[in-house]
């Protein structure tokens, strides 16, 4: 069972991050105490970038520092996940590797379902089956929607000033298709 | 018209039970879309999404400069507007013609929280899930793909630059050499 200051204080904001009504908090919480705890120390690696991927997590304390390494091999931060979050969601859903490497900032708590746990729980008609599949079909559609929104606005603004988008710009926009933000 | 056995016979619902599928014909209000109409608009209120049980279409994205581009097609199965069941649904991001004849079911939110326990709803959230993450992947490998020319084309400016400052730099305000750019605008329907 993953056991946290607050539970019910998770799963509300958990909700209003992927924009789902706080009526589902119950059904949420029934979600989260079926994860296994991983804590981290600062510096640990949560999933490296390329590794098979066969876990998700919601993130429930602390951050990750984000990265993905460019085509010399060199890591790039992209930016930063924090508390509370889903991590590595797509990975269960397709079966892909890990798309970047996270990195606790700090101290940082997750609860965790293996893909054996998440097959059985997203086709379970009742309320926990439910529920897994509302927030990562929201979570979904907000990134796509974000970066659909962010490459359109890089478009125009670069159309504008007659040249490509920078390395940095693109970036940046990378990271909106997963779901993080740059830490400020 | 379609029928039950039309729905049975989608891939997506293998393994639903019958009972469920008639439900969903029942509750569901069936649309017919005659062949080269507009099912949805870019740009207008998404309030429902659509199960296309027979027929084919077209999705395409306009651009500001008001031309068409094409993105994909939508075959039987699939689902149209996914956006409405989600969250406020905001605004249609794409338009959607029909090839041929159309029926389709329309799918709104309240419908799909009456399907709340069903192992149907589990095929078409299932469903969703899968389209939206190759939506994902295929859009963050071009953007990747993106990531890495750009970063290649900066390096090599900045090696030109510094070689022969005399020849003069390339100024940032040259236009962007056809490619990136409009890749880009072609993914995302700018101009």
């Amino acid at each position: 069972m993953l056991e946290i200051l607050n539970p019910a204080a998770v799963s509300r904001a958990l909700l209003l991050a992927y924009d789902l009504p706080p009526t589902d908090e119950r059904d949420l919480t029934l979600l989260l105490n079926r994860c296994f705890v991983e804590d981290l120390a600062d510096g640990q690696v949560l999933c490296r970038e390329g590794e098979d991927g066969g876990c998700m997590w919601f993130l429930v304390e602390g951050e990750l520092r984000v990265t993905r390494r460019d085509f010399v091999g060199v890591d790039q931060e992209l930016g930063t996940l924090r508390a509370p979050t889903m991590v590595g969601h797509m990975s269960v859903v397709d079966g892909a590797r890990r798309s970047a490497t996270c990195t606790a900032l700090g101290r940082a708590r997750t609860g965790a379902l293996d893909q054996r746990t998440y097959d059985a729980i997203v086709a379970d008609p009742g309320s926990t089956g439910q529920m897994l599949r509302t927030l990562i079909l929201s979570s979904m559609v907000q990134q796509l929607g974000r970066s659909t929104a962010r490459v359109a606005e890089l478009v125009e603004a670069s159309a504008r000033a007659r040249r490509a988008p920078s390395h940095a710009e693109l970036g940046e926009v990378t990271g909106t298709l997963d779901g993080w933000t740059r830490r400020r | 018209m379609p029928d039950l056995d039309s729905l049975l016979a989608l891939r997506q619902f293998s393994g639903v039970p019958r009972e469920e599928l008639a439900l969903l014909e029942a509750r569901g209000a069936w649309m017919r879309f005659p062949a080269h109409a507009v099912m949805m608009q870019q740009g207008e209120a998404a309030r429902s999404a659509y199960l296309v049980v027979q027929g084919r279409l077209g999705v395409s994205v306009e651009s500001a400069g008001g031309g068409l581009r094409e993105v994909g097609d939508v075959m039987p199965g699939d689902v149209v507007g996914e956006s409405a069941l989600f969250g406020t649904g905001g605004q249609r991001s794409a338009t959607v013609r029909t090839r041929s004849e159309v029926w389709a079911l329309e799918l709104t939110p309240a419908l799909m929280a009456d399907l709340r326990g069903t192992r149907l709803l589990v095929a078409i959230q299932r469903h969703l899930m899968e389209v939206m993450s190759r939506r994902l992947r295929s859009t963050d490998l071009a953007i990747r793909k993106a990531w890495q020319e750009q970063r290649q084309a900066e390096g090599a400016r900045k090696t030109a630059a510094s070689e022969a400052p005399t020849r003069g730099a390339r100024r940032a305000t040259e236009p962007e050499p056809d490619g990136l750019l409009s890749r880009l605008s072609r993914l995302f329907g700018g101009t």
